[in-house]
């Protein structure tokens, strides 16, 4: 199994009957042509995981409408696809039997042995009243013999999977499960026939619990269940399953089958992490991993004075939050202390903060922890030299490395190093990482080899490694010796003395950036001196002032001072740094770097990543805003289906009903198209109006899915359908452009979810535009690497301070709106002659490039005067640079929370 | 490439030919199809002999008695057909002489599923049976003793043990046969499924009973229209069995093995 089929799309099912369950089907993206099925942890269960995707030939399948896959991982609950009248609805049964509520009364009255299966998986009460009519329509349709015969079918497979379900950790052979027989000898009385060898094991409570609910069921069908024949004594001797290969790809390597691993998770950041190990489920061991047994919820049942197992590695995940103590409890320390003493390997894993180092990892911290045994390094989640997929979120990729690590400690060798041949100086370091071979191809970065496990906490340079001093041991291990299944890779693990290495890091971070082989870039590029005189008044403002590399880069004609943090610089930093004639740029900040290197102006400006601290969010502010519709709450149709549609409307109806659709507007488009996309409410697609049903049958003949969804954001697409009072224009925001892109929305105009619609005069593209709301915008702007930039509602909008001369007024409905009140009477003429040039640009301009022409340039003399006037109003001088724009907007925002916005 | 290839020259040598001699007794035909396909059966009320590649004719498909079915490709893909069995037992009282009589999946033995047991030396054509139904009977008597034994791949105890090596035929069917049995590394009981083929359509009507996905009990759209008023209407008896689309399809097999063995001992086949 490769990575990339942990995780695909539903995307389409194969369908045995017309209605009802259907079989999901699975593909990298909508357009897939290789199909896969999913396979649950529990065969037959609804309510198990996934534990893999297998690959599948079908011919006959069809495919969810375009927009409604779901991404689905290994790991996760099982998806169900359901159809009824020609649509497929797809998600867990819980969400299916809520989503089709609103049909139950038909699905019941035709299909009622659907709907009771659908109860049944979505473990509803419902049952008790629709078994019942279920077993009536089989009596009525078929005679009491095939009602009987379907009711003792429909029972014994839910006891199968209640017997599975319980007996999952007994590995028990399939073919005792599938021998599970019930008979009716004598009419509505239900007797199971157990194989000797299930029946020995079948005496547990938990058993007994389960195959209670099924003996409701029968119940509810109107036939009793006789109790389970337990056999008492001496179990038999029991099939046990076969091998199967490993569902989940766990670095299995040396795992020894009586190793037992405990994972601890301490605080919240650390279950945080700790969460993608156990894909979401609380208590509920996974099928994966027998072994693992994971407390993330309190620490209290491990520590009861009855647990006296000895594990052979123990994690314990130390989450870095904001209130959280320095160390563990005494308890959870005594408990580590009696573990080690037993030959526990412990492995301490920080769960550092997204925006600063760990305290762990500098040279004397984690002293006091006497029984640890190594620190393992999850910062190279964050390096640019991470070795596993890029396109994985920060905890996951820090869940990755534990599950790596805690395989790797598995191995013979690597407890060897650890426990017996350990340094007495000093806690080690736990670097692990894999190697890939080339068939590999998961993507990653291009890594040099010698570069492998580079991270803000432990640096090794020099090839090769075993002569460095840092290196106290590496080994290679290669997982296709032994069962595991990350085939092509070999996993490095190598333990490090603790010492802080931070400059050369930085050094091989930013050297393919400005060295002189950089044959790429244009802009500076040189000779790159690590200097160690950075001023002291820098360092003072900063959290981890060891943490920091100066560099010198100079070349010809220009040098650059640049100072590379582990931590995320605070706008005190920048300041100060900023005054000395420094720029200073964390090391994941690749977008800054980058600039830096390609030689924009470094000085004045502010780094991407920034920390603002606590912003403060307005409601009067915050309701200004509103992002604009989801898909999912409004019917789409193509402007052909709309004429199709309207050309059947009985002219006298025609104007009523085109008004109901309304076009849409997206900043996927350059402009607003007459022939684009409508949008249409659901409440009306599926009123009694006959218009209105017309319409539902052309779009079901279209093969689209009937319009019934949970609504996702209701109170949005009200605001975004509500018009503007008569007095205000509309304007929509694209989400996430730096400098803000404004448009103007025609009337009728609904904008979709990648805009933000915000009401007013000529002063939202006034202020809107501006250099100030370009600062605030891309100082808020979450740092986050694996996906596309955002705004908020709560903190670009929100938080964002307006001048005096611009007011908030509130309008019928819950949205504001934006108006110039008392600036000078120029801003309107410059805001209207900043649109006319982007008029002009846009139709000079081919449309691919729309956004460039509604950013004008600041050198635009109309822009720059506008700019002017929006830095005075701020109190700012023409001249301020981004940095005084920045702190001037962060003290305001700071007087929000004092009352006076 | 398969071990056991079609023969290009020479005379066949049929080698497993009146190794035993069994009363008639009658006995039904088994085809699993998928549930798509099942339906065009249904709809155009016959089992239509199609073109096969491998043999170059027209032939319908069945097992002697067992539900076990052909896969299209060895591939490392599953099939649909896997996950969506549909199964109908045919009569052979109207049937006449079939095609052909293999006393294993042609299908699966030249696309190399039975390599482990097959000799190279021992071509495809060796192992036909003669063209009669008896043939069934008297391949059952001399490998299985039982019907019921044939049904669950139970070879006889002693079954190979007293053909000498030298008759390569028989001893390389009893290696492959086993294949098929209880005790196997990978039972495929496509190995000992007696594989008879016709070359004609076979009606509906001669359908007696179909195992089909409990879905098919109930139809949204109105009466008349569907699968089991049709099944019905065409004198077919039928069975349900709880299809899931997460039920692993070796545990809904078995489940129809046994709805089928029922029928069958009910019939007195077995």
């Amino acid at each position: 199994m490769s990575d990339a089929e942990l995780s695909l799309r539903l995307i389409g099912y194969y369908r045995c009957a017309g209605h009802g369950f259907a079989m999901p089907l699975y593909g990298q993206s909508e357009g897939a042509n290789t199909l896969y099925v999913a396979r649950a942890s529990v065969s037959g269960d609804h309510a198990a995981r996934i534990v893999a995707f297998e690959p599948i030939n079908v011919e006959d399948q069809r495919r969810l409408p375009p927009g409604e896959s779901l991404v689905v991982e290994v790991g996760e609950p099982w998806r169900d696809v359901f159809l009824w009248n020609d649509a497929a609805y797809a998600g867990t049964p819980g969400q299916l039997w809520v989503e089709l509520t609103p049909l139950h009364p038909d699905v019941e009255a035709r299909a009622p042995l659907s709907l009771l299966d659908l109860a049944v998986q979505a473990r509803r009460e419902e049952v008790s009243k629709l078994a019942g009519i279920a077993f009536g329509f089989m009596h009525e349709r078929f005679g009491e013999t095939r009602a009987r015969s379907w009711r003792r079918q429909f029972v014994r497979q839910q006891a199968e999977v209640a017997l599975r379900r319980a007996l999952t950790d007994q590995q028990l052979d399939d073919e005792l499960f599938q021998a599970i027989d019930l008979s009716e000898a004598t009419p509505n009385e239900l007797t199971f026939n157990l194989p000797e060898e299930l029946a020995s094991v079948c005496a547990g409570e938990q058993v007994q619990a389960l195959i209670a609910s099924v003996s409701q069921l029968a119940a509810f069908l109107g036939a009793s269940l006789a109790p389970l024949p337990i056999e008492a004594g001496v179990p038999a001797i029991v099939l046990r399953r076969s091998a199967r290969p490993a569902p989940l790809v766990t670095p299995a390597a040396t795992l020894s089958k009586d190793a037992s691993i405990l994972i601890v998770a301490d605080g919240k950041r650390a279950r945080d992490i700790v969460r993608h190990l156990k894909s979401g489920s609380e208590g509920e061991q996974d099928l994966a991993k027998p072994d693992w047994e994971i407390f993330s919820g309190g620490t209290a049942d491990f520590l009861s004075p009855s647990e006296t197992r000895a594990r052979s590695v123990i994690a314990l995940v130390l989450g870095e939050d904001e209130d959280a103590p320095a160390r563990p409890s005494a308890q959870v320390e005594q408990f580590l202390e009696r573990q080690a003493a037993e030959g526990a390997l412990i492995l301490l894993v920080p769960a550092p903060r997204a925006t600063r180092p760990s305290a762990l990892f500098t040279p004397g911290g984690g002293q006091r922890l006497p029984f640890a045994h190594a620190i393992l390094d999850t910062t190279i989640a964050r390096s640019p030299f991470w070795w596993g997929n890029i396109k994985r979120s920060a905890d996951r990729r820090i869940s990755d490395v534990l599950q790596l690590a805690v395989g790797a400690a598995c191995s013979q060798v690597v407890r060897r190093e650890l426990l017996e041949s350990r340094p007495e100086e000093a806690l080690p370091i736990l670097s692990v990482g894999i190697v890939t071979y080339p068939s590999d191809r998961t993507p990653r970065k291009d890594v040099p080899d010698s570069l492998l496990l580079g991270s803000e906490a432990s640096y090794v340079a020099g090839d090769p490694k075993r002569s460095d001093p840092s290196v106290l041991f590496s080994v290679r291990i290669n997982p296709d010796e032994v069962d595991g299944n990350r085939h092509g890779t070999q996993i490095i693990v190598e333990g490090r003395r603790r010492e802080n290495r931070f400059a050369e890091f930085a050094g091989s971070v930013i050297a393919p950036l400005f060295g002189r082989n950089n044959r790429r870039s244009t802009g500076l590029r040189g000779r790159l001196e690590l200097i160690r005189d950075l001023p002291g008044e820098i360092r003072e403002t900063m959290y981890a002032p060891n943490y920091v590399a100066a560099f010198m880069i100079s070349d010809d004609t220009r040098s650059l001072r640049l100072a590379v943090t582990a931590e995320t610089p605070s706008l005190a930093t920048v300041e100060q740094a900023d005054r000395l004639g420094w720029t200073i740029a964390r090391y994941t900040d690749s977008a800054t770097l980058r600039r830096l290197s390609e030689g924009a102006e470094a000085a004045t400006t502010f780094p991407d990543e920034i920390l603002m601290g606590s912003i403060q969010s307005n409601e009067i502010n915050r309701s200004l805003a509103t992002r604009g519709v989801d898909q999912r709450d409004v019917v789409r149709v193509s402007y052909d289906l709309l004429s199709e549609w309207l050309d059947g409307v009985p002219a006298t109806q025609r104007v009523a009903a085109r008004r109901n659709a309304r076009p849409l507007r997206s900043a996927t488009r350059p402009y607003g198209e007459s022939e684009s996309d409508h949008l249409l409410l659901r409440e009306y697609v599926l009123s009694s109006d006959p218009a209105a049903q017309r319409l539902l049958s052309l779009i079901t003949s279209h093969g689209k899915a009937s319009p019934f969804r949970q609504m996702k954001r209701s109170a949005d697409l009200l605001r975004c359908w509500t018009p503007p009072s008569p007095e205000f224009r509309r304007f929509a925001i694209v989400d996430g452009g730096v400098p803000g892109i404004v448009l103007e929305l025609r009337p009728e105009e609904v904008p979709l979810q990648d805009l933000f619609v915000i009401d007013g005069d000529y002063a939202v593209p006034a202020l809107f535009r501006s250099r100030v709301f370009a600062v605030w915008a891309r100082a808020t702007l979450p740092a986050a690497s694996s996906w596309m930039a955002r705004f908020s509602v709560a903190n670009t909008f929100g938080g964002f301070p307006i001048a005096d001369i611009f007011r908030i007024v509130g309008q019928e409905g819950s949205l504001a709106a934006l108006v110039a009140d008392g600036g000078p009477s120029r801003l309107g003429e410059l805001a209207e002659e900043v649109g006319q040039h982007i008029e002009r640009s846009l139709a000079s301009l081919p449309s691919g490039s729309w956004k460039q022409a509604h950013r004008p340039s600041e050198n635009l003399p109309a822009m720059q005067s506008l700019n002017d006037l929006v830095l005075h109003a701020y109190g700012l001088p023409v001249d301020a640079t981004d940095i005084q724009i920045l702190r001037r907007l962060q003290e305001m925002n700071a007087a929000f929370g004092r009352g006076s916005p | 490439v398969a071990v056991m290839k079609r023969r290009t020259s020479g005379e066949m040598n049929c080698s497993l030919r009146g190794r035993a001699n069994a009363a008639l007794k009658s006995f039904y035909l088994v085809h699993v199809t998928a549930v798509g396909v099942a339906r065009e059966i249904i709809r155009a009320g016959q089992i239509e002999a199609r073109a096969c590649k491998t043999l170059d004719a027209n032939l319908a498909y069945f097992f002697a008695l067992r539900p076990a079915y052909k896969l299209r490709d060895s591939d490392q893909k599953n099939d649909i057909l896997d996950f969506f069995p549909f199964v109908f037992l045919v009569n052979t009282d109207n049937l006449g002489a079939p095609y052909h009589v293999y006393p294993f999946d042609t299908g699966g033995a030249l696309e190399g599923a039975f390599d482990e047991g097959a000799s190279p030396a021992i071509f495809l054509e060796d192992y036909a049976l003669e063209e009669t139904l008896q043939a069934v009977g008297h391949h059952i008597a001399w490998a299985f003793g039982t019907p019921a034994d044939y049904y669950d791949g139970k070879l006889k105890s002693s079954f190979g043990k007293d053909i000498p090596d030298w008759d390569s035929g028989p001893k390389t069917f009893a290696k492959i046969a086993r294949l098929a049995s209880v005790g196997s590394n990978r039972p495929d009981r496509r190995a000992s499924a007696i594989e008879v083929a016709y070359a004609r359509h076979v009606p509906l009507s001669d359908v007696k009973f179909a195992v089909l996905p409990y879905q098919f009990l109930e139809d949204p759209h109105g009466p008349n229209t569907d699968m089991i008023d049709r099944l019905t209407a065409a004198g077919v008896a039928w069975e349900t069995y709880q299809w899931r689309p997460n039920r692993a399809p070796a545990d809904f097999h078995s489940e129809i093995n046994r709805l089928v063995r029922e029928h069958l001992v009910t019939s007195g086949q077995l």
